[in-house]
This record gives structure tokens, C-alpha cells and sequence, in this order.
């Protein structure tokens, strides 16, 4: 049964134009903990120079790192990425799209009242090397904003 | 079929076209062939001329004759040219229109770096959002209600 929806799905993504490539898309991943503490001009912590453009409009003052991770993740496959002990990031390429775009799925899990729920759960396009961020999910102090940037496997 | 090469020069001889010659009567004394369409020709000529009856017209009758020659002229088929100087100009303009539009109209809206298709949540009361930050950065925002949800 599971190999004939694989089939199937196979089959839906061909006939949409789609493209599965062999090769791991690279995904990054940099989770920031965004906060407001009265600063003059914008603050960023260590290693957030590479998100810190997609971040820096936000309406905070201050921006650290929580963790980052940089991954292959083979298309089809879904990828579990730790954030902090509350929220885990999983992450599933599923195909090339037209003009090289990448569709992905991205969810955020969450404990919550002892039981982990889907905190944000999405499907998208991205050009690789365009960012998105998944944000306003709250933690001790501040607000957590996830930046995933991707990159074509071997590019 | 004629085989004498006289033949014709006889015909038109007959019919007034060129001067008798010598030539020609001596020819028509032994040539058979051009003796008999002559003798043919001449019996035509007088029948045509026993048969023909002259038709007077007086000058009473001279308009409705005139008149109905007039109508029996099929009038001259109405040229249209109006018609396809008009269907020239109609498609010289809409030739003119559509460059126009496709030099001052703006392309289609450029692909934005990330598009999502959709967005969800499982937390009670939440709502998502999709939120454009910049040409290279979407934003999927979660607006969380009020209070210590933890």
C-alpha cells in the first residue's frame, strides 16, 4: 500500500512538472531569540551575521542566537532539528520546482501542557538563498524567530 | 479541313478586306477547294440577306428604347472600397494599441523569493500569518492569545 501511494505520489509530482533530485538540499537553519531591551540601535548577538537582513526589520532592538544548524537533507526525507526544550524544528524537502524554486514543509513543534502540539505547520516555495522566518512563538523572554535559508545540494 | 493556303486570302477577299489580284483569280480558276467556300460564302451571304428585315425606331420611341437597353446593363458591382480602407485602419490601430500596451503595460508581477502555500496551527486561538519582510525574506508569524499559555 505504501509503496503504491509512494507511486502515486511520485506519479502527481512528474505530472505537475515537479523534479525530486538526488542530490540533499542544504538547509540552514538559525533560531534567534528576539527581544526589546531599550537599546538606542539594533543589537545582534554573535553568529547572526548571516540572517541579520532578514531579521533586522523586525520591530525588536536586540537579536541573539539560540542555535543554528547547517544540514543535507535528502528531498522526501524529514529532518528534526532542536531548538531548546521546548521547541523542535522539522523540516521535509519535497521537490524542485519551476525556476529551481524548492518546495519545502516546515512545522514547529511545541510542549504544551505536557503534550507537544503543532505550533506552526506550512508548506512554501523558496528560491534558494531567499530566507524564512517563522516567528512570534514566545520563550522565557522575548520571541523566538526561526530563519531558514536553502541551498541547491553540491551549489 | 482546309489544306490550300489561298483559302484564307480568298475568305478576305470575299469579305472586301483586300483588292482582287490576278493572283487570286488565277488561282481560283483550279483550285477545287477555295472554288467551293467561295461558292459557299456567296450562297451564306444571300441568305443572311434574304432573312435580315430593318427595324426602324422613331424618335418617339428613341427614350424607352435607350431606356431599356439602360436596364438590361447589369450596373457595375459596388467596389467596397470604403469597407476595406476601414477594416485597414480598425487593424493598422489595434496593431498600434497592442505595442503600445505591451511597451507601457508592466510585466507580470515578479515571483516573490518565497511563497507560501499555506500555514497553520494546532494551539487554540491562534491565527498565522504571512508577512513580507523584504525582496529576499517572508516571514510565517504566529499570533499567540493573551496570556500564559504554558
Amino acid at each position: 500500500m505504501t509503496a503504491v501511494s509512494l507511486t502515486l505520489f511520485a506519479i502527481s509530482l512528474v505530472a505537475a512538472g515537479d523534479e525530486v533530485p538526488g542530490t540533499p538540499l542544504q538547509v540552514s537553519v538559525v533560531a534567534v531569540q528576539a527581544k526589546n531591551e531599550g537599546r538606542a540601535s539594533k543589537y545582534f548577538g554573535p553568529g547572526l551575521e548571516r540572517v541579520r537582513r532578514a531579521v533586522s526589520g523586525l520591530d525588536y532592538d536586540s537579536f541573539y542566537k539560540v542555535r543554528s544548524a547547517d544540514i543535507p537533507v535528502p528531498y522526501g526525507e524529514e529532518a528534526k532539528i532542536y531548538i531548546d526544550g521546548q521547541y523542535t524544528l522539522y523540516v521535509t524537502p519535497l521537490s524542485v520546482v519551476e525556476d529551481g524554486r524548492i518546495r519545502i514543509k516546515a512545522r514547529i513543534t511545541m510542549k504544551l501542557k505536557g503534550k507537544t502540539v503543532k505550533a506552526l505547520d506550512t508548506t512554501l516555495t523558496m528560491k534558494p538563498g531567499s530566507h524564512l522566518n517563522l516567528g512570534g512563538l514566545r520563550l522565557s523572554s522575548g520571541e523566538l524567530i526561526v530563519v531558514i535559508s536553502v541551498k541547491s545540494g553540491g551549489s | 479541313m482546309s489544306t490550300c493556303q489561298y483559302l484564307e486570302r480568298v475568305e478576305r477577299w470575299f469579305d472586301g478586306e483586300i483588292t482582287a489580284s490576278q493572283e487570286i483569280e488565277e488561282h481560283l480558276a483550279g483550285c477545287t477547294e477555295c472554288t467551293r467556300r467561295l461558292e459557299d460564302l456567296k450562297a451564306l451571304r444571300t441568305a443572311i440577306e434574304s432573312t435580315k428585315a430593318r427595324v426602324e425606331i422613331s424618335d418617339a420611341q428613341f427614350p424607352s428604347f435607350m431606356q431599356r437597353i439602360e436596364d438590361e446593363i447589369e450596373p457595375p458591382r459596388r467596389r467596397h472600397v470604403g469597407l476595406w480602407a476601414l477594416a485597414s485602419a480598425l487593424a493598422a490601430a489595434l496593431v498600434v494599441a497592442w505595442s503600445l500596451i505591451s511597451i507601457v503595460a508592466p510585466g507580470p508581477e515578479p515571483l516573490q523569493a518565497v511563497t507560501i502555500e499555506e500555514a497553520s496551527t494546532e494551539i487554540e486561538g491562534a491565527t498565522t500569518e504571512s508577512v513580507y519582510v523584504n525582496e529576499e525574506t517572508t516571514m510565517v508569524w504566529i499570533n499567540l492569545p493573551d496570556g500564559d499559555m504554558l
